[in-house]
């Protein structure tokens, strides 16, 4: 029997003994990576974490990925739990790098301000979308968000033709009577973060309308009979193949597929704007978005830390922004994102 | 006189029955082999269709999958190698807090405590425990672990994440527990007793042997659950993006940043294109695998040092 006491126990240490061995084989492995990618004598070292949006997450993993390899010294993670979310991570300190979809509230700033805490403001990108039909439909050239409401919110569930969204269309004030013709919609799926993004901006407001008056339901704002893909060039494939169609994908993957389908007006309520990469870029475009970056002041001076916002802000970094599916600041942007970081201009400066 | 009484005339006629008219036997037991056949064929199923919709990983490049970390580029690039050591250590940590409070606990309510009305509403609490959804306890590891604690966890740490899933499983750990002290018969604490042992040395030499490879059981499936939880990691800060740790020696590891294979998979689930759906549905087999080796582990241990009494 005494002998049965610690006998049973065994493999589970044995476990245990497993667990730190693979924990120490992590290392050479993550060495060897780095060696191989052809950084040399690099010194620099410390950690580095980002949290906060998950629209921004591609970007900062793209980031991250080039600097730890140019930097294999730095432990580095990243994290996309939501804007709020970084935001609320910031007030309580210890987050050096926060991602923000949206820009900073001002309760949301007065909770950081109140923990001591002094954040550098940073544009780094663009969320355009677009809004697309085949590329040879000249019924239809410029849409309202009301319009759009109309046609993809879930109170348009089952219209099969563009005019019967002409009822609800008047209702909401839109710019129609359209005239007939397959309505068929091809769009990102549920688990795409330009799902969200279209939601957010071109139809919550609309939407959010519709359910105060208790006419569309509050868990949905998209009618879900459309054909979802996670895949853009499907999208583009489904929308350039049914003239009457109509879709919407990032703008960066529509610009590049302007053969094939009609990037369509937008009217957010100042008039019909054309997406192209200024109109966009100067946010005149309606179903657009920056991107922010947001850094802990206290942070600025860490040499890690230091290094990834120059990178990010660099030329180089830059490119990183179009493999993500986004779009380029403009250039005046570009130049007031790098002297807030260079002159380490604390507050909202956007 | 007795074979002719009433009595013995009835359990007669009653053992003469046809085994046929036991009709709600038997449809009782093809219900029972019904639920049987529903639920393996059930796990028959998803397992078939994660190993179909990750073979294009599986069976190509799956040394690669499994020695190489996340990699937002393409999912081609991407593996789940942080993803199994950031499992393994938020288990280590995990069992290294959960089964001592647990089985500590255990043992106080069922040799100590006895049947006193304490200790009757701690147990009914623990059962109540153990129902409370996982993000709850994310919520609690958040405050306490993470936040309260970081002299100790360093923030969203292993240690924070592994402590967050001990207080998870500590219930199933004391239940299985409580249940295993129960199972040794009172005689043997009687018998050693009678011979003039003290409660230390029967608890000690007879009563924790012989419900040991039960508690080891229990203990093995809980870690096996804590493997398999994804939203209370995700609370307590995984990293769910790129993840690389630096300079930092093994130990440092514990209390840096980490990730781990079920937050891995919700991150390629969440990727559009098909090939993270690939990617998700390898990760999904590789945690199974890791899994099932738990649970093997499990098995063995009950065999290997099962009482019979």
């Amino acid at each position: 029997m005494r002998k049965n006491w610690l006998t049973p126990a065994a493999p589970l240490f044995a476990l245990a003994l497993i667990a730190a061995a693979c924990g120490g084989g992590g290392e050479p492995s993550e060495a060897a990576t780095a060696s191989g990618s052809g950084a040399a004598g690099d010194q620099l070292s410390g950690s580095i974490s980002v949290t906060g949006s998950s629209t921004v997450e591609p970007i900062t993993n793209l980031l991250a990925e080039a600097f730890a390899e140019a930097h294999p010294g730095v432990a580095f993670s990243v994290a996309g739990p939501g804007s709020g979310d970084g935001h609320k991570a910031a007030a309580a300190g210890e987050v050096p790098i926060w991602n923000s979809s949206r820009q900073i509230k001002d309760s949301e700033a007065t909770d950081i301000d109140a923990a001591g805490i002094e954040f550098i403001e940073l544009r780094v990108a663009i969320d355009g979308i677009s809004v697309i039909t085949a590329a040879g439909n000249d019924a239809i050239d410029c849409l309202s968000f009301e319009d759009l409401y109309s046609l993809v919110g879930d109170e348009a569930t089952g219209f099969g033709d563009w005019a019967d969204a002409n009822a609800l269309n008047a209702e909401l004030g839109g710019t129609g009577p359209f005239s007939s013709g397959a309505l068929e919609i091809f769009a990102p799926g549920e688990e795409s973060g330009t799902f969200d993004s279209f939601i957010e901006i071109a139809l919550e407001h609309v939407w959010e309308h519709r359910v105060e008056g208790g006419h569309a339901d509050e868990n949905f704002a998209v009618r879900p009979d459309y054909n979802a893909s996670a895949n853009d060039n499907v999208i583009i494939d489904g929308v350039s193949g049914n003239q009457t169609s109509l879709g919407w994908v990032g703008f960066a993957f529509a610009d590049e597929n302007r053969d094939k389908v009609k990037l369509l007006e937008v009217d957010g309520g100042d008039g019909c704007v054309a997406p192209t990469a200024e109109t966009i870029a100067s946010a005149e475009f309606p179903i657009a978005r920056f991107l922010y970056a947001y850094i802990d002041a206290a942070y600025a001076s860490d040499p890690a830390v230091k290094a990834f916002v120059d990178f990010m802000l660099s030329d180089e970094g830059q490119t990183y922004v179009v493999d993500a599916g986004y779009v380029n600041l403009s250039a005046a942007d570009l130049e007031q994102s790098r002297s807030n970081w260079n002159n380490l201009t604390t507050g909202r400066t956007f | 006189m007795l074979l002719t009484s009433p009595a013995g005339i009835a359990t007669s006629h009653a053992l003469r029955r046809r085994p046929g008219a036991d009709v709600g036997g038997a449809v009782f037991k093809w219900l029972l082999i019904g639920a049987t056949v529903f639920a393996t064929g059930f796990l028959a199923v998803l397992l078939a269709v994660m190993i179909v919709d990750g073979w294009a990983v599986l069976s190509g490049n799956l040394w690669y999958f499994l020695t190489h970390g996340f990699s937002q580029r393409s999912a081609a690039e991407a593996g789940v190698w942080q993803g199994i050591i950031g499992s393994l250590q938020v288990a280590l940590v995990t069992g290294v807090f959960a089964v001592p409070i647990g089985v500590a606990t255990a043992i106080y309510l069922v040799e100590y405590a006895q049947n006193s009305r304490f200790a009757r509403i701690v147990e009914l609490n623990i059962r109540n425990l153990a129902g409370v959804p996982s993000i709850v306890y994310g919520l609690l590891g958040l405050v306490i672990f993470v936040k309260a604690l970081e002299d100790f966890s360093k923030g969203a740490t292993v240690i924070a994440g592994g402590m967050t899933l001990a207080a998870l499983v500590l219930p199933i750990i004391v239940i299985t527990s409580v249940e295993a002290l129960k199972a040794v018969p009172d005689s043997l604490r009687e018998a050693a007793y009678g011979v003039g042992a003290t409660k230390w040395e029967v608890l000690s030499r007879q009563v924790l042997p012989a419900a040991l490879s039960t508690i080891l059981t229990g203990t093995v499936l809980a870690l096996a659950r804590a493997l398999g939880e994804a939203a209370p990691l995700i609370l307590v800060g995984a990293a769910t993006g790129f993840l690389s740790f630096g300079d930092a020696n093994v130990l440092e590891t514990f209390t840096g940043p980490y990730t781990a294979l079920p937050v891995l998979i919700f991150n390629f689930a969440r990727l559009p294109g098909a090939d993270w759906g690939v990617n998700a549905a390898a990760a999904s087999v590789v945690i199974l695998v890791l899994v099932l080796a738990v649970n093997g582990l499990a098995i063995y241990l009950r065999n290997r040092f099962e009482k019979q009494w």
